[in-house]
């Protein structure tokens, strides 16, 4: 076992299983840099609303594939175009209820969370019930499994996720800016509106490429633990987006590795595990905001 | 040359709110001058700015040097208040300087040496070029509001937006304003800064515009501030010296 | 026919509609005091306290797995806390770092080792399990499935919470700044609300799946909250809607594909999630006072 385990962890375990693990890789990269800024534009649960809201659109992307004779539904251009449409939609739901009601932000984002993943449920029992009993294999959607992936699946993955880091380096002066003070960003001219939708694409991107290999329900873990670690070691933006980065993909390194290897760890539970772990670290031992600096101050004070 | 500001018929009307937060203002600024907008608590002093600057939704008619603001977001700078940010965000005093170059730098452009060096030179006309490196919440609030006046020069407009940025600074930090503000006056610049201090309006103000979510009058600080305006202003009478 | 309905549909809807009372009236706190994505994570924390009670206790004893669940729970509300004043992390992170950590941790457990030993899987704390609710013997209240039992004791329970500390919930979600100057105990308060949250998400959880409970702490408190404008009105029209949600949701899911000829039954926790977020809906676009779209 630790055998196996230290030859996949070399990339040593053959082609398929390299080309896997580095499209997790850079998966936790892309959602390092941009989790870094939901969290600055403090969207962490609105990233929750979005990821939950995929689960209708792969389930009518799987009955839209199954029409037009797809590969039996599992086309996955299809079913991430449908996520990517539900999640935009989950997103403007959120929006709309904000500025539109007296309902408050977590009410919106609470009630669309769960009215999207609620609707999702019941599409997923139709497709369960038009298969009569043959499985449509969409649970792993749900919590992500990485032998599953094939090899055109991780290219797409790695392919989309570098263009996602290179669109936030692009942009970082900008994003920085509408983070740090969006009234502020509008009165020079900025455009906010189009800056938040672009960071709302940039975010639904992440989380349907992640779909296949954390799932919908633990991808925003994967958000917003990287940004909240490197918080506890920097001061400094930039510095912040790059340990996010790197801490995004240490966690599905060591995840997707344990998870290949060992019978039966489901992938996303176990990535998102391993960036609890190093946020756990950071929040005891890190300066300033850790623990036990915060302890001690607390007791010097 | 037209006015820097002017302002006709302006309404703001916040979603479910009963009340307008400002009805039919009108409103012309004089150039170079610095200008008070005073008021009582929730007289609209605030929204005014935001409304002219096209923050929130209006109503009416706003020209900024005789054009429509969205042709002209070069020549104003906006200064908001304190409570406006999240002052815990991992950025340094002269990063929120150097964001007022970004109109300058352009869309999608880096920030350079260059530019930092600019930075830090509005940085140092506000004394705070030794901080330029703090994370700006381990600075105390008149340092901070300094920065974010540094940020505010670094535009180099020609009409200026701030929102009570004397509201409670130390004594070094009122005294750096206010040669900035005079600063800014000599070099022909027009200032409209929300002010929350009777007491000082006379001292540093050339006009005042008296707002109570409609506007009770406008007019060089002397005429403005008659016992008679400021009652009306204030709905009870205000003791002041100024008159 | 009808025995089939006393077995299976009965105590499912049963189930449903005690389930979204008692989420809905507790929702109307959360809602009012800001908290509304507590019930969101509660909900998601508690299948580790299962999994841990389970390994505990060695077998399937609901006590232990119950008790393991509010463990759980409010061992998050601690930690998210903590990581708050401690870490300096705003509050959406901090509750988004702990919640998923702790259903990442359930999920691992569930997958690995007791998976195959429990009948609780994670499909379950996925989709929700309502139509396993089962009265064997319809009519003999002796075998009435234990979910029914414990969720109407939890709305009782509820029931005379808000009952005896009407004034205090309401002085306290109204104005936390105005209730501590006064005087009022805001942090007790608020520590037997996160309780009775936790409470009843762990038992609408065993009995109805997640979706119910998230659903449930928001959708109908919202509908209300558009409709109502004093405490007494938001809590008894959210319970009614609550209710309806549960009552109408079923009917949709589990009932009305039969009658309409098809074969199967579709998911009833997704349902009756889609029902209270169609009333919602209604309630924010036509409200009278203040709907989106009234003239």
């Amino acid at each position: 076992m630790w055998h196996d385990l230290l030859q996949t962890l070399s990339f040593q375990s053959g082609y398929n299983t390299t080309l896997v693990l580095t499209s997790t890789i850079v998966l936790g990269m892309a959602c390092g840099v941009i989790g870094s800024f939901i969290y600055l534009r403090k969207r962490a649960m609105l990233s929750d609303t979005v990821s939950h809201a995929t689960l209708p659109g792969v389930a009518l992307g799987f009955m839209a594939a199954v029409m037009f004779d797809l590969n039996d539904g599992r086309h996955l251009p299809t079913l991430l175009a449908g996520a990517a449409l539900t999640a935009l939609l989950g997103g403007l739901c959120v929006q709309w209820i904000k500025t539109n009601t007296r309902l408050n932000e977590d009410v919106a984002i609470g009630s669309v969370l769960s009215v999207f993943y609620g609707g999702g449920i019941v599409l997923l029992s139709v497709i369960q019930r038009m298969q009569a009993g043959s499985k449509a294999g969409l649970e792993t959607f749900l919590l992500g499994q990485v032998s599953g992936l094939t090899q055109n699946e991780s290219w797409t993955i790695m392919i989309a996720a570098v263009i996602v880091i290179i669109a936030a380096v692009i942009l970082f002066k900008e994003l920085t800016l509408i983070c740090f003070d969006s009234l502020y960003a509008r009165s020079t001219g900025q455009p906010l509106l189009k800056l938040d939708v672009t960071l709302l694409a940039l975010m639904i991107i992440v989380v349907c490429i992640g779909l296949k290999t954390v799932g919908l329900v633990l991808i925003v873990a994967l958000l917003i633990i990287p940004a909240v670690t490197a918080r506890f070691w920097t001061n400094n933006i930039a510095f912040l987006v790059v340990l996010a980065s790197i801490f995004g993909a240490l966690s599905c390194y060591i995840g997707a590795a344990l998870s290949a290897t060992l019978p039966n760890l489901p992938t996303g539970g176990m990535i998102v595990l391993s960036a609890a772990s190093f946020f756990t670290l950071s929040f005891i031992f890190a300066p300033n905001r850790g623990l036990l600096s915060s302890l001690i101050g607390a007791r010097h004070a | 040359m037209p006015a820097p500001l002017s302002v006709k018929n302006l309404s703001v009307h916040y979603h479910l709110q009963d009340e307008p937060a400002l009805s039919s203002v009108d409103y012309e600024a004089t150039p170079g001058h610095l200008t008070a907008i005073i008021g009582p608590n929730g007289a609209g002093k605030s929204t005014f700015l935001k409304a002219v600057m096209g923050l929130i939704p209006y109503t009416g008619e706003v020209k900024v040097f005789g054009k429509q603001l969205k042709d002209q977001k070069q020549k104003i700078a906006y200064m908001p208040q304190r409570s406006s940010v999240d002052w815990d965000f991992p950025i340094s005093a002269l990063d929120v300087a150097a964001m007022g170059l970004y109109g300058k730098i352009g869309f999608m452009r880096r920030v350079t040496k260059q530019h930092k060096t600019e930075a830090l030179s509005y940085l140092d006309q506000v004394g705070m070029a030794d901080y330029a490196d703090r994370q700006i919440g381990q600075l105390s609030g008149g340092q901070q509001q300094r920065v974010f006046l540094a940020r505010t020069l670094a535009q180099n407009a020609d009409l200026y937006f701030m929102d009570e940025p004397l509201a409670g600074v130390d004594i070094t930090t009122e005294k750096i304003i206010i040669s900035i503000l005079e600063k800014l006056k000599k070099d022909g610049k027009t200032i409209l800064v929300v002010h929350h201090d009777l007491q000082s309006v006379g001292n540093f103000f050339d006009d005042a515009l008296l707002l109570n979510r409609i506007k009770i009058v406008e007019g060089p600080t002397k005429q403005v501030l008659t016992p008679d305006n400021l009652a009306k202003a204030y709905k009870t009478p205000v003791l002041t010296d100024v008159a | 026919m009808l025995d089939e309905f006393l077995q299976i549909d009965l105590p499912a809807i049963l189930v449903a509609v005690l389930a979204s009372i008692a989420c809905a009236l507790l929702g109307s706190f959360l809602v009012l005091r800001k908290q509304a994505l507590m019930g969101d994570a509660l909900s998601h924390v508690v299948l580790p306290g299962i999994a841990v009670g389970f390994l505990l206790s060695g077998h399937i004893n609901p006590l232990y797995m119950m008790g393991g669940a509010l463990a759980a729970c409010l061992a998050s509300v601690l930690l998210i806390n903590m990581i708050k004043t401690w870490g300096k992390i705003e509050p959406g992170a901090a509750m988004g770092i702990v919640f998923t950590t702790m259903f990442a941790l359930g999920i691992v457990l569930l997958e690995t080792k007791i998976g195959s030993k429990v009948h609780l899987d994670a499909q379950h704390a996925l989709y929700g399990a309502l139509e396993l609710t089962y009265w064997p013997d319809p009519g003999n209240l002796s075998t009435l499935p234990h979910q029914i039992l414990t969720l109407g004791a939890i709305l009782i329970l509820i029931t005379i919470f808000i009952f005896l500390f009407f004034k205090e919930l309401k002085i306290t979600s109204f104005d936390p700044v105005l209730a501590t100057t006064m005087g009022f105990k805001t942090s007790h308060l608020n520590a037997a609300l996160m309780t009775l949250v936790a409470l009843t998400a762990v038992a609408s959880f065993e009995a109805a799946g997640s979706i119910i409970v998230i659903a449930m702490f928001i959708c109908p408190a919202a509908t209300a909250r558009m409709l109502c404008d004093n405490l007494k009105s938001q809590l008894y029209v959210a319970a009614m809607f609550g209710a309806l949600s549960g009552l109408l949701g079923y009917i949709l899911a589990a009932l009305m594909p039969l009658w309409l000829g098809f074969e199967h039954s579709l998911s009833a926790s997704g349902m009756i999630a889609v029902t209270a977020g169609f009333f919602q809906m209604i309630a924010m676009l036509f409200a009278p006072k203040y709907g989106a779209l009234k003239s």
